[in-house]
């Protein structure tokens, strides 16, 4: 099995942050009214097929990269973007899995100041991590072997690491302020 | 929950097609990967600034304005041990390619890639099922109500299962022609698929066990079963990839895949005290 993206990864199998998210729905979908499990209802449903078209674009997207580069540029191309999605995935050091949970406690302790700087710092983390990892990855670069091809492609995705955590961090701070 | 999903699970991807075919047609250029990596980047920028905009003003009306306090420690705190169990989802997930692209062809990669990537369409039902799941297990939990708990559990297992394996049989029926859209030669990894499938409908005939034991306050075991897989996964691939390439991959990641199914069954029967496996809950 394999994840061309987080994204695909997340559409395609029970990511991580949809088991610890549904733990904090609990409350919600026990302790509101009939409206409100409806509306949770008729969401779960939109999502579901938000991510199956999702998935079917990031399929055509493939197809189309395979038969636009050809099969030997293609298995460079998902090598390079397969290594950065797994650095991608703890570049947060588990923050982004956290903040749906973070939000709750916040939340619950009537403490906004702190979901107000959750909101900011979450993000603010995830950048600064992920410049981490990308001087740390130039590193990598140059003291692993690799063909030119590799390289050159490997160089240049790097550089998504900063704002693929942001945009990681955002996904769950939305979903977790909407819980 | 519903435009926050739009920016990452649709705009990017559709960015990504876009941005790469319009700077294909610009350039003219020779389609390398590098190129490729640069219409990612682009698009990843592009998704980021929209979302951060989008939430902003959201934010900001929920919000309002106030003092901000930034409990990092605590943060790190409670978030790290999440990094575990990530950390072996992803090796879980792609140990295979890192471990290809290191003994084989790019083209060989880029083969495997395709097929596992077809056949891992399966995993939509797994998620489906247990998303819908998972707060009916932990309200069952709550209330304490065992047979409830076992009633759904059935269900739920019977409603991955055979999804799943109908899903499986179609997915197998297209195969082909399936990878066959990705270019000439892609079809030579069918077999790759029929690998792969064994190891996702075993970790499928357990039902969302993971779900489960997270809802039951066992995320610790749940971990260690994952990190356990990952490993298994790692030793496989790092063993049978320089003798069989791109098949040894498919037989390491299957394996993995399939432990990991046979130790959630084990674990949640000896840890919660009934069967979660297919072929236990039957009738």
């Amino acid at each position: 099995m394999t994840a061309v993206d987080l994204d695909a990864a997340a559409a395609a199998g029970p990511s991580a942050r949809d088991r610890f998210s549904a733990r904090d729905q609990i409350g919600k979908v026990m302790g509101d009214g009939g409206g409100d499990r409806l509306r949770a209802r008729r969401d779960a449903i939109l999502a579901f097929l938000v991510r199956c078209v999702s998935a079917a674009l990031l399929y055509l997207t493939q197809v189309v990269m395979a038969r636009w580069m050809g099969a030997s540029e293609y298995g460079i191309y998902v090598t390079v973007w397969t290594a950065v999605i797994m650095l991608g995935g703890v570049t947060s050091l588990g923050l982004n899995l956290g903040v749906m949970r973070l939000v709750s406690v916040h939340r619950e302790a009537g403490d906004m100041a702190a979901l107000r700087g959750l909101m900011l710092g979450s993000r603010a983390i995830a950048v600064v991590m992920a410049v981490g990892f990308v001087m740390a990855g130039y590193a990598g670069l140059a003291v692993v072997q690799m063909s030119d091809g590799h390289r050159a492609a490997a160089s240049i995705a790097l550089l998504c690491l900063p704002l693929l955590a942001m945009t990681d961090m955002q996904d769950v701070s939305v979903a977790g302020m909407a819980g | 929950m519903m435009p926050a999903l739009v920016p990452p699970y649709v705009l990017r991807p559709l960015l990504l097609l876009l941005g790469a075919m319009s700077v294909a047609v610009a350039l003219g250029h020779p389609m390398v990967a590098a190129t490729a990596a640069m219409a990612v980047v682009a698009a990843v920028v592009a998704t980021a600034i929209v979302q951060a905009v989008w939430l902003n003003r959201k934010l900001a009306n929920e919000l309002a304005g106030g003092p901000r306090r930034y409990p990092v420690r605590l943060w790190i705190a409670s978030s790290l041990p999440l990094l575990g169990i990530a950390g072996a989802e992803l090796a879980l997930q792609n140990t295979d390619i890192m471990v290809l692209s290191r003994f084989a062809a790019p083209s060989e990669v880029a083969m495997y890639f395709a097929a596992g990537k077809t056949m891992s369409l399966i995993m939509f039902v797994h998620y489906a099922v247990g998303s819908a799941m998972a707060s009916r297990f932990a309200g069952l939990k709550e209330r304490g109500d065992t047979a409830g708990l076992r009633i759904a559990v059935r269900d739920a297992v019977t409603w991955t299962f055979w999804p799943s394996a109908l899903a499986a049989a179609l997915i197998l029926i297209a195969g082909k022609p399936l990878l066959s859209l990705f270019g000439p030669g892609f079809s030579d990894g069918y077999p790759i698929m029929a690998i792969l499938v064994i190891g996702l409908l075993v970790r499928s005939s357990t039902g969302p066990a993971e779900i489960l034991l997270n809802m039951m306050g066992e995320q610790r075991i749940c971990a260690a079963v994952m990190t356990g897989g990952a490993v298994i996964g790692l030793v496989m691939n790092l063993a049978l990839v320089p003798v069989w390439g791109a098949t040894g991959a498919a037989i390491g990641t299957a394996t993995a895949l399939a432990s990991v199914g046979i130790m959630n069954a084990y674990v949640v029967r000896s840890r919660l005290g009934f069967d979660v496996a297919f072929w236990r809950v039957r009738g």
